[in-house]
């Protein structure tokens, strides 16, 4: 086991390579393609002069010759860059010349905390109604578990945001407090907007909300997984030896269901990103997909390199937990 | 010579006919503070810097005018600069003003507030390697030359907005003396009658040495004169809270226990806080702002004020297409300013006939009359008289993209369009290569142009935006004759006499038109039934919703 865990680090830190070096493969393509974007510094049709620009060229770190070879894989500022990183300097954003990684500080925990409460979510809504569903498979209960989880999956989650803040939250809001009054939870949960003051408790409406992402996915992997095993000898068996239906349930049908479901949740995962973006913009939570969102507008491309790097950093690292969560489930699977 | 501008639109704010909305308070039942406490919650956007001379922007400021005190404040309902920290600020001659302050103030820390916490401040804004942003309003001190060298050419600096200086020896302002401990003497390179209009803005604002001592800690906690002070250190991301000083001796105490102010950034706004009663002065955004107008509730609780910003067309005056003056004229008379309200919202704007907004001090003198009056026919008339419009060319209108500023110069576009029987087309930019295109002249049409006072005063709407000469203003605009107004009313012997040449000066300007004032702008405050006492000030208030945080009370 000792061993194949560290093969598997190996193995991440692998990708992790590849990812880092594809993003920068990518912006140094870009770069020779289309042009140098220090140019854009001086308003695009200015032909700056020549010193300015070497300059702005070494602002921006885009002063290697092989930023002029089209194709040129730039190995030189990729190791300056990594090297850069392994010592924690992660550089400082155009704009305030404010230091990324202080600001990764403020952000990645706001992030952590909505996906805390979106996997949560995810994980115990879609495991009820999958489960409920495969029970009851062919039955309405499934029909109609099957069909408000498409429903609820095709709402994009704009929709659902907006639907919360602008029609939703006031309300409830004014509903709770006349009731519990202001410093309570209740008072404070329903809040349209994230608080620092709050940092938990505001967290929990919008990380539900990303929660939906990917319910109908998810429910309708666990209710297939569950069909499969409810049909298998081992539960033949335990239905024989005359066990409660919760007990097979429990014992063996879902536990023997979790491989698809945990790689589901990794794969997920990623894709929750997405939902952080909306959702940290609407619900003005300082977090890593606004953050994101607003580096490429702002053409920041530190800071999107930086940011794209630890959510790849996030994914390798969730997917080497699922790996090893695999044999902690499944005792056939054995890792020599 | 390097003129500096004030780039973010800042310092917003409103007509000195403070319509005080009074506040029609039933006994409400949610919002209330809980634990008693008379906090008061007010929304923030991105603060640059708490330390005076270094804000420069309305974010910034809504904070510093209420952590410090001032020599002056000016009045919330006539604009004038009144006494704050200053006992007096006299002059026999407009150049040499003696400042006396007033005595036993300190700041937050027990450093006593006196000539030398304003030496120290001045100082430090305008020595240029600070590379302060308020550092031009100490142009007009002696001895500024001496600490503002030329910098070094662009092309060594690290980084290409920052200005690096060779070392400067002058440290102080020659111009500032201390006469004793209160007293403090302040020489003008020349005769400046406004100078104490000037003196209530944050570049005037003294700083205690422990501040200057550890600029860092400062920032994070400001160690101010004013009647909050910070006890915890206050966040750019989360912002932060002041608690209101009980030593605090000077004239303009707060009423309430502290305030707290939450941030939101670009794409967030305190609306949908406000309706919960988290945030307590808000502005209703434009999808709000309907029905925020038809909730007979909320409108008991409405500040509408006129606010001393202006939104112009202007003409690019380098151009040798726009050099008749008849053009000019004919474009401005061609825009039906109430008809683009409409198409905009008519609360949030009202028609300008002006340079200078009425609430202003000498402004409001509606120069530019006639031809700030929408008439299509005496529009084509002077299109007529200036040769016409070349045939088949389109007359482009440039606008940097923030906000809805397209859909309203579209509006303005289809106006003039239609009206000259003449082809436009709208050219946006972003906001940060507008302001370099415009400032070197390679706009080729009409321009977006907007300004928000920097002080009570009319001379900072004639002056700063059209003086400097051909090659520094915007426009191109450069008018001997106007010139020598201006300087003369800066040598004027009272402020009345100032104050009427600068109004001769802005007639010159309406005559030779090198702008079209479009719109004055208007503020809708909305704030909960918590509050009592709500007042906006008419010259600094922040935008997004803001209040006089000194005077508010808490029910």
């Amino acid at each position: 086991m000792g061993r194949y865990v560290i093969r598997r680090l190996l193995q991440a830190l692998l990708t992790l390579g590849i990812v880092l070096f594809l993003l920068h493969y990518l912006m140094a393509l870009s770069v020779q393609i289309r042009g140098n974007p220090a140019t854009l510094f001086f308003g695009g049709e200015r032909t700056p002069d020549a010193a300015m620009l070497a300059q702005v060229e070494r602002l921006y770190g885009l002063d290697n010759k092989c930023y002029e070879r089209v194709g040129d894989p730039c190995l030189v500022p990729f190791a300056d860059r990594l090297q850069q990183y392994v010592t924690g300097d992660l550089g400082t954003t155009l704009n305030g010349n404010r230091d990324v990684a202080q600001l990764l500080g403020i952000y990645i925990p706001n992030t952590l905390r909505l996906f805390v409460f979106a996997t949560l979510t995810l994980v115990i809504v879609s495991m009820v109604l999958g489960t409920w569903a495969a029970r009851h498979r062919g039955r309405f209960i499934d029909h109609t578990v099957r069909g408000t989880t498409i429903l609820a999956d095709s709402v994009p989650v704009f929709l659902i945001l907006l639907s919360y803040v602008y029609i939703v939250a006031v309300p409830l809001t004014r509903w709770a407090r006349g009731i519990w009054g202001t410093e309570s939870f209740m008072g404070q949960v329903f809040r349209p907007n994230y608080n620092p003051d709050y940092p938990w408790i505001t967290i929990i409406v919008p990380g539900i909300i990303v929660g939906t992402v990917g319910l109908a996915t998810m429910t309708r992997l666990i209710r297939a997984a569950q069909l499969e095993n409810l049909g298998s000898d081992f539960v033949r068996t335990a239905k024989a030896k005359g066990l409660r239906p919760m007990r097979i349930t429990i014992v063996h049908v879902i536990r023997n269901s979790m491989i698809p479901i945990i790689t589901g949740i990794g794969f997920l995962f990623a894709f929750m990103l997405s939902g952080a973006v909306l959702t940290e913009g609407v619900m003005g939570i300082p977090g890593m997909g606004r953050m994101i969102f607003e580096a490429v507008q702002r053409q920041e491309a530190n800071l999107v390199i930086v940011g794209l790097s630890v959510s790849a950093v996030v994914v390798v690292f969730v997917s080497v937990i699922v790996d090893l969560l695999y044999a902690a489930f499944d005792p056939r699977i054995r890792y020599e | 010579m390097k003129r500096m501008r004030m780039t973010v639109a800042a310092l917003a704010a409103v007509g000195m006919t403070a319509a005080t909305a009074a506040c029609a308070g039933d006994e409400g039942d949610v919002g209330g503070g809980g634990g008693g406490d008379a906090i008061v919650n007010m929304q923030i956007g991105d603060v640059r810097s708490l330390i005076p001379g270094g804000s420069g922007e309305s974010e910034g400021f809504r904070i510093i005018k209420n952590v410090y005190d001032g020599l002056v404040y000016y009045n919330r309902e006539t604009g004038e600069p009144e006494n704050l920290a200053a006992e007096e600020v006299s002059s026999p001659d407009n150049q040499t003003w003696t400042i006396k302050i007033k005595e036993g103030l300190t700041f937050h820390n027990g450093e006593p507030v006196n000539a030398e916490a304003f030496i120290r401040s001045w100082d430090r804004t305008a020595y240029a390697p600070n590379v302060l942003p308020l550092n031009y309003f100490f142009a007009t001190v002696e001895g500024y030359d001496a600490m503002n060298p030329e910098p070094k050419p662009e092309d060594t600096w690290a980084d290409p907005e920052v200005p690096e200086y060779d070392p400067v020896e002058t440290t102080h302002l020659s111009g500032l003396t201390a006469i004793d401990d209160l007293t403090l003497e302040v020489k003008l390179s020349a005769p400046f009658l406004g100078f104490p209009t000037m003196l209530g803005y944050e570049a005037f604002y003294p700083i205690a040495q422990e501040c200057l001592d550890d600029l860092e800690a400062c920032e994070a906690k400001p160690i101010g004169n004013g009647p909050f002070m910070f006890e915890e250190p206050y966040d750019i991301e989360a912002g932060g809270s002041v608690v209101r000083w009980e030593d605090y001796q000077g004239d303009m105490p707060a009423q309430i226990d502290g305030v707290n102010w939450k941030v939101y950034l670009a794409g967030d706004d305190c609306w949908a806080d406000f309706l919960t009663g988290d945030i307590d002065v808000c502005r209703p955004t434009a999808a709000d702002y309907q029905n925020a107008m038809a909730d007979e509730d909320l409108t008991t609780r409405l500040i509408q004020q006129e606010d001393p910003s202006i939104l112009m067309l202007s003409f690019p005056l380098y151009d040798a297409k726009y050099q008749d003056v008849n053009l000019r004229r004919a474009i401005s008379m061609a825009i039906d300013r109430e008809g683009v309200l409409n198409v905009v919202g008519p609360e949030r704007f009202y028609p300008l006939d002006t340079f200078v907004p009425a609430s202003i001090l000498g402004g409001g003198q509606g120069t530019c009359g006639e031809y700030c009056t929408y008439d299509p026919e005496g529009a084509k008339d002077l299109l007529a008289q200036a040769g016409g419009w070349p045939e088949g060319e389109k007359l482009k209108i440039w606008v940097n993209d923030a906000n809805d500023n397209v859909d309203i110069f579209r509006a303005i576009g289809d106006s003039i369009s239609q009206s000259l029987g003449i082809e436009y087309e709208l050219v946006t930019m972003e906001w940060t290569d507008y302001l370099p295109a415009r400032e070197g002249h390679q706009l080729d049409g009409p321009f977006r142009n907007g300004w928000s006072p920097d002080y009570n005063l009319n001379e900072n709407y004639l002056e700063p935006i059209y003086g400097g000469g051909a090659s520094v203003n915007d426009m191109g605009y450069e008018n001997p004759e106007y010139d020598a107004k201006i300087a003369a009313a800066g040598a004027a012997a009272t402020l009345d006499e100032a104050v009427a040449l600068y109004q001769e000066a802005e007639a010159i300007l309406a005559a030779d038109m090198p702008s079209a004032p479009v719109f004055g702008e208007k503020f809708n405050y909305f704030y909960t039934d918590r509050l009592e006492n709500v007042y906006v000030h008419p010259i600094y208030s922040g935008p997004g919703g803001d209040c006089e945080l000194r005077e508010v009370t808490v029910k």
